[in-house]
């Protein structure tokens, strides 16, 4: 797919702040999206995500740093020259129109790719737009006589209805209830990849940002900490944020130190570390040795009931019982709390003494002083 | 229509709307409790306390003068006549109500043209003592006009337009504008900002989009502070005193002082004729509003 695309940018952000009163919302954030390219931007509420959109949309302006659009400086332009789709979170349905003229607005506009555009060629399109979102039903009606799913769907169809160069997506599907987020998520993905349009995306979901993205942008308080595939986003993350953002339940992180080669649990106070396996340092690294968080997923941990030597000792806290899922326990190390799968056979008691097993090539090893991921250290072997 | 009168609008209108029950059903027509008689009477009561003056201001304006001075029944007139009414008609007060209709409207499309503009400006856009200048604004209503009576008299001489509509809708829009921009602005309010920056978004221009999106939706609002502004101005009285006469451009409320202090004695048949035609007006403009806010709440409401 990747290769049949042009190489093209069709919104580039070079260095741009944004700050409201003394609240950063975007420090110096640089990004690009390619042509027909889906990117999904996804971070917790406040992170900044949907300043991003505004500021693409041409709805903020940046305080400092370029917009470019298409290949021109665009910084200062209005959202009405820009070619820009763009839903919002809470729909932003015209109330004193009928669903019909709510997406015939954009294409009545002045806008210059749609002025000229006869009303027969208006009606196709939304015909067209309507049908594809199963819709078509519901164009003589008004606003207020719609549900939410149904209101989901007309602001999508005014988005996408004119001829963009770019669709803004701000979190399409977070008032859905469960059940029709799972299947509009369906419903998006095919038509994300049918439609081959640029589209921005965001979510809070990691789950939606993995469905749907050619790309991932993790963001955290207005700095982008990571872009990638949803591969690289889960197998390589580069700070401690973006691995605990990513998979259900959380990865669990527990402190460690390294010295003389060897990764130790606790801190290097502590009398009674314990050596969890050597450090494989893959390329010359400048971490000499010190703090570290070490982390890991609560699927790559696991008690069988043997309480074999090594692992991470620690005390049942409780056992999470899941129908459609293996069961986990919560035990407490004395200084974190983790999560660990269950084998069918284990029945630990609360309170009672567990070794939990570690896959110790799956401990991601992060810097306790940046957060950042030391990529190129990777524990191995058996514990000394 | 209390939610009519209160500054959110449309809003608050359509749940209005929707919360009203339907009485005419059986199952309602059966639950006569002893609160709902009593309520009935409390309302009978109030209905009764407002609305007798306005019948006997009628039947008095129906009756010949003789019969109003002396006794008889004030509940229902023994006879007939229309003679006030052709009086009143064919007098020189008549321009006194096509005056204060001039004025009132004139001066209310002003000001709540001008203060719906203000009023935007003040909600949708930031910049440095907003709130000051809203305030300051809204003191310009603070000051009782009687104090300023005699500079405003001199200047309206000043400028020439004494005992003219134009000093009288000038006079009007002035001072409804502040009252205009402080209603309007709580209706602005109540528009949320993303339909807005959504029509931005779909290609329209600021004032492309105030035209189409806003507007639109700030008709109850106009409307209600339409009715406001409008009988304040067809009610002053001060400003037409000083600045007009009944030669002139002077308006009802001075028609009716002129009649109350007739050489004839207080001529009670005219002045209930004239105040019966001051509150015709009012009734169909507040007739209008009704069924347009009745429209208006129909369209739907502004739920994102």
């Amino acid at each position: 797919m990747r290769t049949e695309r042009e190489a093209q940018d069709v919104v580039e952000l070079r260095a741009v702040s944004k700050r409201f009163d003394k609240t950063v919302a975007l420090n110096e954030v640089s990004i690009s999206v390619q042509k027909g390219e889906c990117l999904v931007l996804a971070g917790p509420s406040g992170a900044g995500k949907t300043t991003m959109l505004r500021v693409i949309a041409g709805l903020e302006r940046a305080d400092d740093g370029t917009v470019m659009f298409e290949g021109k400086l665009a910084t200062k332009d209005g959202p009405w020259a820009r070619r820009v789709g763009m839903t919002f979170e809470h729909y932003a349905l015209y109330p004193h129109l009928s669903v019909h003229d709510n997406i015939a607005f954009p294409l009545r506009s002045k806008r210059a790719e749609v002025a000229g555009m006869s009303e027969s060629e208006i009606e196709d399109r939304i015909k067209q737009i309507t049908e594809m979102l199963g819709i078509h039903h519901l164009l003589d009606r008004q606003t207020d006589q719609l549900s939410g799913g149904q209101r989901q769907r007309v602001s999508l169809a005014r988005c996408l209805v004119r001829d963009a160069s770019i669709y803004l997506l701000d979190e399409p599907l977070a008032h859905l209830d469960a059940k029709l987020r799972m299947s509009m998520r369906t419903e998006f993905k095919r038509m994300v990849s049918s439609l081959r349009a640029t589209m921005i995306y965001v979510t809070h979901d990691y789950r939606e940002a993995f469905a749907l993205g050619d790309r991932i942008a993790v963001i955290r308080e207005g700095v982008i900490e990571q872009v990638g595939t949803q591969e690289e986003i889960f197998e390589q993350p580069s700070t401690l944020f973006v691995a605990r953002f990513v998979g259900n339940p959380p990865m669990n992180v527990v402190g460690g130190f390294v010295e003389d080669g060897l990764v130790r649990l606790g801190s290097a106070e502590d009398d009674d570390h314990r050596a969890l396996g050597a450090l494989n340092v893959q390329s010359g690294n400048a971490f000499e040795g010190g703090p570290v968080w070490l982390g890991i997923r609560p699927m790559d941990c696991w008690w069988d009931g043997s309480n074999r030597n090594g692992g991470l000792s620690a005390t049942v806290r409780a056992v999470k019982v899941q129908q459609d899922a293996a069961q986990s326990v919560i035990a407490d190390t004395g200084r974190e709390v983790v999560q660990a799968t269950l084998a069918a056979q284990a029945h630990p008691a609360f309170g009672e003494k567990i070794n939990i097993q570690l896959d110790l090539s799956k401990i991601l090893v992060f810097e306790q002083l940046t957060e950042r991921r030391l990529g190129d250290i990777a524990v191995q072997g058996a514990p000394a | 229509m209390t939610a009519t009168t209160s500054t959110s609008g449309h809003f608050e209108l359509k749940h209005t709307h929707v919360d009203v029950p339907m009485p005419d059903t059986t199952e309602q027509k059966a639950k006569w409790t002893v609160g709902r008689i009593l309520a009935h009477i409390v309302l009978a009561i109030f209905g009764f306390i407002v609305l007798f003056p306005l019948y006997w201001m009628f039947i008095t304006s129906i009756r010949p003068q003789a019969a109003i001075s002396t006794a008889g029944s004030i509940l229902w007139p023994e006879e007939i006549t229309y003679e006030n009414y052709i009086v009143v008609f064919e007098s020189h007060l008549m321009p006194g109500i096509m005056n204060s209709l001039i004025a009132g409207v004139v001066s209310t499309i002003l000001a709540v043209g001008i203060g719906t503009l203000a009023a935007y400006g003040l909600e949708r856009y930031r910049f440095r003592g907003r709130e000051d200048l809203a305030f300051f604004i809204l003191s310009q209503r603070m000051m009782p006009p009687i104090a300023i009576a005699i500079p405003i008299l001199l200047l309206i001489r000043f400028i020439g337009v004494n005992d003219t509509l134009l000093a009288l809708i000038l006079l009007y829009t002035v001072f409804n504008l502040p009252l205009a921009v402080w209603i309007m602005r709580s209706f602005v309010r109540s528009v949320p900002v993303e339909l807005e920056e959504a029509a931005h978004v779909d290609g329209y221009r600021p004032f492309a989009v105030f035209r189409k999106v806003t507007l639109p939706l700030l008709t109850v609002g106009i409307a209600t502070t339409s009715i406001f502004i409008f009988i304040f101005a067809w009610n002053e009285f001060l400003f037409a005193l000083i600045t007009t006469t009944m030669a002139g451009a002077g308006t009802l409320p001075l028609a009716l002082a002129t009649l109350a202090g007739s050489p004839w004695g207080v001529e009670w048949g005219k002045i209930m004729a004239l105040s019966t035609l001051a509150i015709v007006p009012v009734l169909i403009l507040y007739g209008i509003v009704v069924a347009f806010l009745a429209k208006g709440v129909g369209l739907g409401g502004v739920r994102g």
